[in-house]
């Protein structure tokens, strides 16, 4: 902690260092959206940056030092109503949609290589209410799904509920009105 | 207890020298608190933001630019005001700590 104990630091901080320090302003740049409006935050952000990349200890140090990006956050909210996450909620409802879709075709090519294991076959499954059907015969290998509600309702439900949740929205109906300028 | 004791640390310090934010810390560990970054920069921003403290950018031969903080005629104000109700308090701290001693 003392000047002492300072390890002097190449001015130019090294990529991976950079990518660090972004990633870690990132996740602290979400979790401010709870505490502070945008032009603050970003002021915030910039601010924290340079105290980072001057801090004579070293990034890594530097980093630690801050605590967790969460716990950063809600130091610079001093207690007020936290604000809902939107960016957070953009970026898990994201994250849900890809994980359905992953799922989606993974079970669509596991019924395929099934079927395709014992052609000339027709397959028939649901998932998650949608229809799936599989075939395999000496001229053609494929896959259909029917394009019925549940091929949009079923994403759009999964999207909006990880949005809601991601975004902490019950917080919309705790709140004082109180925000840092 | 250090956080709610910080501003009035934070704001005498700056009153005695102008300082940068992690001067503060190392400041603050000088005195033998270990304080971490993650208290102190939202603490001076805080402060910033009240108007307690001015600030002015000092280019640094060693990275970025540094934010050096000055006190405020407000902040001094401020500073005063965090004194007397700390010393009301760490008084009242003191008569409830000794009593509990002095019981048998």
């Amino acid at each position: 902690m003392t000047s002492s104990t300072l390890q002097t630091e190449d001015p130019r901080p090294s990529f991976p260092a950079r990518l660090r320090t972004e990633t870690y302003l990132a996740r602290v740049d979400w979790h401010l959206e709870a505490v502070m409006n945008g032009k603050h935050r970003r002021s915030t952000i910039r601010e924290l940056r340079q105290a980072i990349l001057s801090d004579p200890r070293g990034i890594d140090v530097s980093l630690d030092d801050l605590g967790s990006p969460k716990s950063l956050a809600r130091q610079y909210g001093d207690d007020e109503d936290l604000q809902p996450l939107w960016s957070i909620g953009v970026i898990s409802a994201g994250s849900m949609l890809f994980a359905y879709w992953i799922l989606f075709l993974t079970f669509a090519f596991g019924m395929l290589a099934a079927t395709d294991s014992s052609t000339p076959m027709k397959a028939h499954a649901e998932f998650l209410f949608v229809d799936v059907t599989t075939f395999s015969t000496a001229e053609a290998v494929g896959i259909e799904w029917t394009s019925g509600w549940a091929w949009l309702i079923v994403p759009a439900i999964i999207g909006v509920v990880s949005f809601l949740l991601g975004a902490r929205c019950w917080r919309l109906f705790g709140r004082s009105g109180r925000r840092t300028p | 207890m250090l956080r709610a004791v910080l501003p009035l640390l934070t704001l005498t310090l700056i009153g005695e020298n102008e300082s940068y934010g992690y001067q503060l810390v190392e400041r603050l560990a000088g005195l033998g608190l270990d304080v971490s970054t993650g208290l102190v920069y939202p603490a001076l921003s805080r402060l910033e933001r009240d108007g307690l403290v001015s600030t002015r950018k000092v280019t640094s031969s060693n990275g970025p630019p540094r934010k050096y903080f000055a006190l405020t005629a407000a902040g001094t104000k401020a500073r005063s005001a965090a004194k007397e109700q700390w010393l009301l308090v760490a008084a009242a701290v003191h008569q409830a700590t000794e009593k509990e001693h002095l019981q048998p």
